[in-house]
């Protein structure tokens, strides 16, 4: 049985390094989580030297987090994906899914919308064509479509207006949305 | 100095009940498991090598440097798959607390491993569970409402036929985690001003208008439009009060004086529930709602479950009587679980074989009557006795509120009371070690 000094040493020397590591990991949360939009200067400092001090830790404990949940404001562009192939005879673009909500189960639905999202995240067209590409060619084998079938993912959206009448009840009742449409990733099936 | 250390000392390692924390741990096992199980088809397409994000594909989008995870090495399906199911296994043992510390350790890290092996299904909820869960990883104590303290209960009510004092640990984890709660909304609340849907109260109405969150028909949304500013200006409000958490209490002492002294973080903590409660009600925001729930639990401290008896107690200020057969095994380990279950501590437990208790709490009942099945006395002075004694009890015990609905399905009641008179009738066969019904 250790003698008395020796626990409260070691007590002692628990209470300093729970002590060191509470306030090490409340400052690398809270530098890691400020925005990275904001552009006053203790931020960009906190963010341009400090992060890449507690980068480290936050990233390998995967305490990495940005809360920018509907924020700075809520999406307001609704999206369906039209996964689509050539028709060569008629030369025309036909449906074979659309992908909009209420097209999966209630319990994917989520999950699944994320990622249809971010992999075809227009804003980074360029940089994850491969990825759009891998996940086209999965849908070619998916849907059993012939080898060197022309497919592609059609984006057709509207955007939610930002203007001071969404408080309006009637607005909303006679409002119809203004549909685009923009040409994503295509393929030929493998 | 030793004032400023004796203050630091207070503030990280006063003992706090481990009843909290005991409940994230619950809540947060049961919303991993939950959703994981949500994935059950779909773990070999998001996480494997035949899948939408095998690991080549990383680099478009996530990191490559700092990553944990075991599916940089293990990428067949069945692997993966045989990986999840040890997942659920250790997500089960962490809810009921079987090895509670290992399986927690464990669960956590393997969450770790799916979320850093494939981050394009994550949300808001996934990062929060992912916080909560190195919190629950670092707690000096989690046994609270586990199987692993269980025996220890069992031979402490034995002895005393009282339960174990409520186990404390330090507040540090409490802290980083309110802290957590700060970090959230008040960045949240950071990203928001930067816009101006939330400022001009256009916010709430946009998003309930998005179909790819709405749960009900946007058209019915159309009723909530001219409640938009409000709903927008709710959510600022809430995020604002967490932020002001931030304030030391003899600053906002001086002039909260008039109003009346809840203390803040339970206001906001009811508030987070009316307001997640909504989101998570009319809204699909995968796990975020459900997340905030099971961190609101880990904040509760002791003085708020005596908030909650006391409540209870001015709606029912009367204790429920429940008469036993002390000389059975079998009604003594019931007792014990009864009490177990008396979180609003509104049992009292009487063993009708002591005559003073019985002549005092139920001197109208007879012996005879009393040996044949429970009997329980609520606070109208009316008596259940058996299975409806029984089901009078789940109105008072709060783990058996979820099952109290379905004890009054038709067809249950009679099942009841005919399988309550059969092991009632067999009751001394079973000693307090086994039974033989």
């Amino acid at each position: 049985m250790p003698s008395k000094k020796l626990r409260q040493f070691f007590h002692r020397g628990c209470c300093i390094l729970i002590t060191l590591f509470f306030f090490w990991h409340a400052g690398a949360v809270a530098i890691y989580a400020i925005p990275s939009i904001v552009s006053d200067p203790v931020s960009v400092f906190l963010r341009s030297h400090a992060s890449s001090i507690v980068r480290p830790y936050v990233l390998l404990t995967s305490q990495w987090q940005q809360w920018n949940l509907f924020a700075p404001d809520p999406l307001r562009r609704v999206t369906h994906y039209h996964f689509q192939r050539l028709d060569p005879v008629r030369d025309v673009w036909v449906d074979i899914a659309v992908f909009r909500p209420g097209a999966f189960l209630w319990w994917k639905h989520a999950t699944r919308f994320k990622i249809l999202d971010r992999v075809f995240d227009l804003d980074e067209r360029d940089r994850k064509t491969p990825l759009q590409k891998h996940f086209l060619e999965k849908m070619c084998r998916e849907f059993n479509l012939p080898s060197s079938t022309s497919v592609r993912m059609l984006h057709r959206y509207y955007v939610i207006p930002h203007i001071p009448e969404l408080t309006s009840f009637s607005w909303w009742r006679t409002w119809q949305p203004a549909w685009s449409f923009m040409e994503g990733t295509s393929l030929s099936c493998p | 100095m030793k004032k400023i250390i004796d203050a630091l000392y207070r503030f990280l390692f006063a003992p706090i009940p481990i009843t909290g924390f005991g409940l994230m741990r619950i809540a947060w096992a049961f919303v991993v498991l939950l959703f994981l199980l949500f994935q059950w088809s779909d773990i070999a397409l998001y996480y494997s090598a035949d899948g939408i994000f095998p690991q080549e594909f990383s680099s478009f989008h996530t990191r490559s440097v700092f990553r944990f995870t075991l599916l940089k090495w293990i990428t067949d399906p069945q692997a993966i798959f045989a990986l999840y199911l040890l997942h659920l296994l250790t997500l089960s043992c962490m809810l009921v607390g079987l090895h509670t510390r290992l399986m927690t350790i464990v669960s956590v890290l393997l969450l770790y491993t799916f979320h850093e092996g494939n981050p394009l299904p994550l949300g808001g909820g996934d990062t929060l569970l992912r916080l909560i869960g190195f919190l629950l990883m670092l707690a000096p104590r989690l046994d609270a409402f586990s199987l692993d303290r269980l025996e220890h209960q069992w031979s402490q009510f034995r002895r005393t036929k009282t339960l174990l004092p409520v186990p404390t640990m330090s507040i540090w984890p409490w802290r980083l985690l309110l802290w957590q709660m700060i970090i959230l909304y008040g960045t949240s609340l950071w990203y928001k001003s930067t816009g101006t849907m939330w400022a001009d109260g256009t916010a709430a109405i946009a998003a309930l208008h998005h179909p790819q969150f709405s749960r009900i028909p946007v058209s019915w949304m159309d009723e909530l439009a001219p409640l938009s500013p409000l709903i927008s200006a709710y959510v600022l409000i809430e995020h604002i009060g967490w932020v002001f958490l931030l304030v030391p209490e003899w600053i906002t002492r001086w002039f909260l004086e008039p109003f009346p002294r809840i203390p803040l973080r339970r206001c906001l903590i009811g508030l987070g529930l009316l307001l997640h409660g909504l989101i998570f009600i009319l809204m699909d925001a995968g796990s975020f709602s459900l997340a905030i729930f099971v961190a609101y639990t880990g904040l509760l401290l002791g003085e708020d479950f005596q908030w909650l008896r006391q409540v209870t107690r001015k709606v029912s200020p009367h204790k429920v009587t429940v008469l036993y057969d002390g000389k059975c095994g079998l009604c003594l380990k019931s007792i014990f679980f009864l009490e177990l279950l008396d979180h609003l501590n509104i049992l009292r437990c009487v063993n009708f074989w002591n005559a003073t208790h019985k002549n005092k709490y139920a001197p109208d009942l007879k012996i005879e009557d009393l040996n044949r099945a429970m009997h329980v006395r609520v606070f109208n002075g009316k008596t259940y006795k058996g299975f409806d004694g029984f089901r009078a009890l789940s109105w008072v015990l709060p783990p058996l509120w979820l099952l109290t609905p379905l004890l009054y399905i038709p067809g249950i009641p009679l099942m009841g009371r005919r399988m309550y008179a059969r092991i009632a009738s067999r009751r001394r066969r079973c000693s307090h070690k086994g039974c033989n019904l």
